[in-house]
């Protein structure tokens, strides 16, 4: 293996290295040491957003990183085999796609990932998926979208598990941006922050900017829905 | 006027004064005299500012000392020029901050970077140095694609970066290093301030 020295080449020439390294290139060359991972901050990473995908019916996870119609794909699948936290195996897959394999469970790996991702590179969400999980692991997760920005373009909710499930923290501090796609039964009494219709399950609305919310949930006999709707 | 309706008029190319191309001459550090043509000295910012600024006749270039490039030797300035006469005339790339950036490397690039890390590494210093953007982004994608299918261990022994261990011996052995005098009066300050001395002068 042929070796050149990366941290002796002008800054200049540095910056321009990294800016032609792709996304798994980064993130494997910040895992390589403190100051790999001080070196990278001066990437163009920050330009990118995330998708964070969560499905728990599929135990997987996947972190899509992208700008424009390029799009980097991080698989997170979990293992028992590996004993120490952080430790991680990476398959490759056609080239657009990470399998990484790690010890913790999917969802937890993958806060650990988005965590890594905003510290390091300044990255933050663009979209938010979230299927089929328990309301302890949706919480943390909310916990940890809401301590991190403001605003995200695309946010959907599906088949969360256990009744009356409150959400509503994510949805006043977190502003959807462009589509909100919410499908799961509420806690009632929302109207403070919202429009309240009756609507069907799913329902597509499109406001005066153009701005979309698909969304619609049960609540016993009643169908309910909140729209919010952004600037 | 349109084309069809222009007068045809012959022209006796002979009598045209034809101009005569300029090549301009570098030296580098360890004396290896290089010829440049003007076009082919646009690529770079530097030596193109540098020309125009000495304001040189075709006589002068014929006549006055090569100009001297000090900071790069004959073998890496042979890379560049051959790499500057290949594309002149091209145009100069903007960066206009797109992400990812995308650079391809035409083969004739890839056969001239066909080289060992060692002059690659000088290369791009001289690509830096001199400001020729385009060289200095297919170099830049070149070491950037060495990253490719690697692991983290593996980054590391490629772009030569120490780990965390290497990394705090180095600190430790720096501030070892550092002036005994001044560690000792360091050592003694602090021993005066344990036993609540006032003033250490």
């Amino acid at each position: 293996m042929t070796s050149f020295s990366l941290l002796r080449v002008p800054y200049v020439a540095q910056r321009e290295i990294l800016c032609n390294m792709t996304p798994f290139d980064l993130y494997f060359l910040s895992q390589s040491s403190k100051r790999a991972k001080r070196l990278v901050r001066h990437s163009p990473m920050k330009k990118f957003g995330i998708d964070l995908i969560i499905n728990g019916k599929e135990k997987a996870g996947q972190l899509i990183i992208k700008h424009g119609n390029i799009t980097y794909n991080f698989v997170v699948v979990s293992t028992q085999r590996y004993v120490d936290p952080g430790m991680f195996q990476i398959d490759e897959k056609d080239g657009d796609y990470y399998y990484l394999t790690f010890f913790d469970d999917v969802p937890t790996q993958m806060k650990v990932l988005m965590n890594y991702f905003h510290e390091v590179f300044e990255m933050k969400l663009s979209t938010v998926a979230l299927a089929v999980l328990n309301k302890q692991t949706l919480k943390s997760i909310i916990d940890m979208i809401t301590s991190r920005q403001p605003e995200i373009q695309d946010l959907k909710l599906q088949d969360i598990e256990g009744p009356g499930l409150d959400v509503t923290e994510l949805l006043k501090k977190v502003r959807t941006v462009n589509k909100l796609w919410i499908d799961l039964k509420l806690k009632s009494g929302i109207e403070e922050w919202g429009v309240l219709l009756n609507v069907n399950r799913g329902i597509t609305l499109t406001n005066a900017n153009g701005v979309t919310a698909k969304l619609g949930f049960n609540c016993g006999n009643n169908s309910m829905f909140f729209l919010y709707v952004s600037d | 006027m349109s084309v069809e309706n222009a007068p045809v008029v012959d022209v006796d190319e002979a009598a045209i004064p034809v101009e005569k191309k300029m090549y301009y001459r570098f030296e580098s550090n360890d004396k290896k005299e290089f010829r440049v043509s003007e076009l082919a000295i646009q690529q770079s910012e530097t030596l193109n500012r540098l020309v125009e600024a000495m304001g040189y006749t075709s006589e002068d270039v014929e006549n006055k000392p090569a100009i001297a490039i000090e900071n790069i030797d004959g073998k890496t300035l042979k890379l560049v020029f051959q790499w500057c006469e290949h594309h002149k005339g091209e145009a100069i790339p903007v960066d206009d901050g797109s992400v990812p950036k995308i650079v391809e490397i035409p083969e004739f690039d890839a056969k001239l970077m066909d080289i060992d890390n060692g002059l690659l590494f000088k290369l791009i210093w001289a690509a830096d140095y001199l400001n020729i953007v385009q060289l200095l982004n297919v170099s830049c994608k070149k070491v950037a694609n060495m990253a490719q299918g690697k692991t983290p261990a593996q980054l590391r022994r490629v772009y030569l970066l120490p780990s965390d261990e290497e990394d705090e011996a180095a600190k430790r052995a720096a501030q070892e290093a550092q002036d005994p005098r001044a560690r000792e009066v360091e050592e003694e300050f602090e021993e005066r301030k344990r036993q609540g001395g006032n003033s250490f002068f």
